[in-house]
């Protein structure tokens, strides 16, 4: 009974993983042998090595990597308070901000990063909200800045896509905490900051993990985002790969979709790691 | 200091209370501008979508309009990519139905041989880059002749409704009381018939969730669509590419909207479908 769908994932999403893996790792030579032409699998780096050797695929990658770690740093940075907030009040405005933070769910991407072009392009609505205003001259020095065709614009809507999932986890977690727990800290004079770093956030370590993964895994292999929102130089990895298929590389993109395999096995190592020791103790 | 004693009571200082003060002041301020945040680029969108006239330095359109929307209609490719966004959606659903459900039945049911470790796979497979898993299913695909075809859109649309094909039935499966089932067993009913008139219609809102979501969740497949069906196959998704690049942005704006309406029908519907069970899906505590 739970074979139709095992098979159709073994076959239509495992098989072509490997085969990525070993389609660049055993690369086929075409060999002249015996008087006739062969195709051949040597095993060989190559693939990677003119990744490395590519300047536009190696900037590439650390800009995508540069994207990831900004991205996810504010979106913690905005979630946690969200969802310490969302816990902590039981009034009827939090729980119409909970709604709203689950908003960008139902969105697709693509509209997003279309609604994102209306509010922040310059010249639109944003730009001429704060035109002539105190804020522009003294913050942006007196010209709305370019957030499109931009890593800021990448990070903004990024952020905005995984506000959902990162609230929810981190709500998830924050609501298996005992409020006695936090109260008896309150009690023997600890402060919000104190209470964070000892209590919440080590007992909200698994859910932070996940999130932590789903969003760095998300924007690093992201495409549509950084297509239609970033700079056209250099390029996240999505927009590379899709490039290269056009320009019938395949085994290069093959390559960067095995690097990009390879980044969210180190994150789920970490998730790993990072859960065991925190067991340990 | 945060606490002083006056006159026996412990109250908050006035550091602590002017601190209160601004910490409140603070919080309405960052929670506006979240609100802005999140829901300004929809909104701007949306007015787009109505604009007649919108020049210069105004915040709001000079004058409205509805005209864009019969417009929309007239652009090259729009009937056609709805019509295959809607067949591709359709088939998507229920093939993934077909092949899900009795695995779901059997994930919530029997104890069987490796059932964790599938369950881990399913949902580190959706875990994965998607886009790098994208790539290499399209070399697959040149392999097995799969590229621009109508089963290649329907095969990596699929991709995305496995699993919650899969975990939602199942949880629903397994929420159900055994006790209803054993009674209808013990009253002479067979185990097809229990099945059919017990198990079925009380995992039935949470099957027409999934089901529905399967449907959106193809409808809005994107990633995988562009790389395998261009340049012949384009859904509405791929015309949204082209939207943001060089339609007039009212006519993005339309079609944007069109685009989100099967997501927040989605949204309506699982809420009425969840409420209906004692059950809510939005704004749990």
């Amino acid at each position: 009974m739970v074979a139709p769908p095992v098979l159709f994932l073994a076959v239509i999403i495992v098989y072509p993983a490997l085969k990525a893996i070993w389609d660049t790792l055993a690369v086929q030579h075409v060999v002249l042998r015996h008087g006739g032409q062969v195709v051949e699998r040597t095993l060989s780096l190559e693939v990677y090595q003119e990744i490395w050797n590519d300047p536009q695929a190696r900037q590439s990658i650390a800009f995508s990597l540069r994207v990831t770690v900004i991205t996810v740093l504010a979106l913690f940075a905005l979630c946690y308070p969200v969802a310490m907030y969302l816990r902590f009040t039981q009034s009827r405005v939090a729980s119409m901000f909970r709604s709203l933070c689950l908003i960008p769910l139902f969105i697709p991407t693509i509209i997003s990063a279309f609604a994102f072009i209306s509010f922040y392009q310059q010249g639109n609505f944003l730009d001429v909200l704060l035109q002539d205003s105190h804020l522009e001259s003294t913050v942006f020095g007196g010209q709305f800045p370019q957030l499109i065709d931009n890593t800021t614009g990448i990070v903004l809507a990024q952020v905005w896509n995984n506000i959902p999932i990162t609230v929810l986890l981190l709500g998830a977690g924050l609501g298996e905490i005992d409020n006695a727990l936090i109260e008896s800290a309150r009690d023997i004079g600890a402060g919000y900051p104190r209470i964070f770093i000892s209590i919440l956030f080590p007992l909200t370590l698994r859910q932070a993990l996940i999130a932590f993964a789903l969003a760095f895994i998300g924007v690093l292999g992201s495409y549509n985002i950084p297509d239609l929102l970033g700079p056209t130089a250099p390029q996240m990895l999505g927009p590379l790969m899709d490039q290269d298929v056009g320009l019938q590389k395949l085994l290069v993109a093959q390559g960067l979709a095995v690097i990009t395999f390879g980044f969210a096995i180190l994150v789920g190592l970490l998730y790993v790691v990072a859960l065991a020791r925190q067991r340990r103790r | 200091m945060a606490q002083v004693t006056v006159g026996g009571r412990i109250r908050p200082s006035r550091e602590a209370r002017s601190l209160g003060v601004l910490l409140g002041g603070f919080k309405w301020i960052a929670l506006a501008a979240l609100a802005i945040f999140i829901l300004g680029p929809l909104l701007v969108m949306t007015i787009w979508a109505f604009e007649s006239e919108w020049t210069g330095n105004s915040l709001l359109p000079q004058s409205w309009t509805l005209h864009w929307w019969p417009d929309v209609w007239n652009l090259t490719g729009i009937i056609d990519s709805i019509k295959l966004s809607l067949e591709t959606a359709a088939v998507v659903m229920f093939c993934s139905t077909l092949m899900c459900l009795p695995a779901a039945y059997a994930f919530a049911r029997f104890r069987f041989f490796g059932r964790q470790t599938l369950l881990l796979i399913f949902l580190a497979s959706n875990a994965f880059p998607k886009f790098g898993l994208y790539i290499s299913i399209l070399t697959f695909f040149y392999q097995i002749n799969f590229v621009q075809t109508f089963q290649g859109i329907v095969a990596i649309q699929m991709v995305e409704t496995l699993l919650f094909m899969i975990w939602i039935p199942a949880t629903a499966f397994q929420n159900i009381d055994r006790g209803l089932e054993e009674a209808a067993l013990d009253m002479g009913c067979s185990r097809v018939g229990t099945f059919l008139r017990i198990t079925l219609p009380l995992a039935a809102p949470a099957i027409a969730v999934a089901m529905l979501l399967s449907f959106v969740a193809a409808l809005d497949e994107s990633q995988g669509t562009l790389i395998v069906g261009l340049p012949h196959y384009k859904t509405m998704p791929l015309i949204m590419y082209d939207a943001v690049n060089s339609y007039a942005q009212p006519e993005g704006a339309v079609f944007a909207l069109m685009l989100s309406i099967p997501s927040l029908l989605l949204l309506v519907v699982a809420q009425i479908l969840a409420r209906g069970r004692g059950v809510r899906i939005l704004g749990a505590a």
